[in-house]
């Protein structure tokens, strides 16, 4: 079996502490131990510091009424998901608006269809703007 | 992937849903974070519903860059920092105007204990008492205070043996 020297020891020590330590490390200290009055005190003391923190230092529990409380905490603050749609929503209603109008009341030639068409659907456009800005704010 | 499903909501504006998933798996591993930086039970409750308001404030806004989990920790590892900023003035005003701080509700353990740890630089007294809290689990640790798991293990390693000279004549059976 190898040997191992007490600073590995006592390293070894401490991470057995932390639960990672495998079979073959441990029978290699458990070896070095055997043979060493220091590593062997070292482990019993890193031990009794171990057992002593562990009970001291109980999970918590949060009170009863945390989980109440976050939720009202966050009702001022509720999000309307609407809101992000609202844009695409509008912009194609407006731009199918615009086009049906054109088409049904303008007695003119296609390419005058098309340009009264776009000038409507970018009055839509920002009208859609505005207004999504005025509910994200009366949101907040 | 963990938090798929929180994930899956939030990419379907489905908030509420994915804050409840939230709140239920990760408030008690939160308030333990918040415990170990504020070690304070009343304050670490308080600054752990502060970060999942804050959280859910910004949940809109969330990328999926990274897990809601490393997020959410970040937020009350800010909030808990501000919040220790925020008593390290009180108090100073408090020694100013020649009051008493108020007493903390500590977390219960020995006064011994709690000595030993105070005398720990800050880290390693986080990284400990997180560990034991977190039922010694370095992986969690290392998630939620941000630190590599190597760098854990090292602060735990350095603080169990300092405790362990203070704690000798102390400790020993």
């Amino acid at each position: 079996m190898e040997a191992m020297n007490c600073l590995e020891a006592q390293e070894k020590i401490l991470e057995n502490l932390d639960g990672a330590l495998t079979a073959t490390d441990q029978a290699h200290l458990q070896h070095h131990l055997s043979r060493c009055d220091a590593c062997t005190r070292f482990a019993e003391v890193q031990r009794a510091v171990d057992h002593k923190l562990a009970e001291s230092l109980r999970p918590p529990a949060l009170t009863g009424d945390f989980g109440p409380g976050v939720r009202r905490a966050i009702q001022p603050h509720r999000h309307n998901a609407w809101v992000g749609w609202l844009p695409d929503v509008a912009y194609i209603a407006g731009a199918g608006a615009a086009l049906v109008l054109c088409a049904a009341l303008l007695p003119m030639p296609a390419s005058a269809l098309l340009l009264g068409g776009g000038l409507i659907a970018i009055v839509a456009y920002a009208v859609e703007i505005a207004l999504v800005g005025a509910l994200e704010e009366a949101s907040e | 992937m963990i938090d798929e499903d929180v994930n899956q909501l939030l990419r379907e504006g489905r908030w509420a849903g994915a804050f409840e998933l939230i709140l239920e798996r990760y408030q008690n591993k939160v308030f333990r974070l918040a415990v170990s930086i504020l070690q304070d039970l009343a304050r670490a409750e308080d600054a752990t519903q502060d970060g999942f308001v804050k959280l859910w404030q910004a949940l809109p806004d969330y990328d999926g860059r990274a897990a809601v989990s490393t997020w959410l920790y970040a937020i009350v590892r800010n909030t808990c920092l501000s919040a220790v900023r925020a008593q390290t003035h009180r108090a100073a005003d408090c020694l100013e105007d020649g009051r008493e701080p108020s007493a903390a509700e500590t977390i219960s353990k020995p006064a011994e204990v709690r000595q030993l740890l105070d005398r720990l630089p800050e880290v390693q007294r986080q990284v400990v008492t997180l560990f034991y809290l977190q039922e010694r689990s370095v992986r969690d640790v290392s998630q939620m205070l941000d630190l590599p798991e190597g760098t854990v293990k090292s602060h735990l390693h350095r603080a169990r043996r300092t405790l362990a000279e203070w704690a000798d004549n102390q400790w020993k059976q």
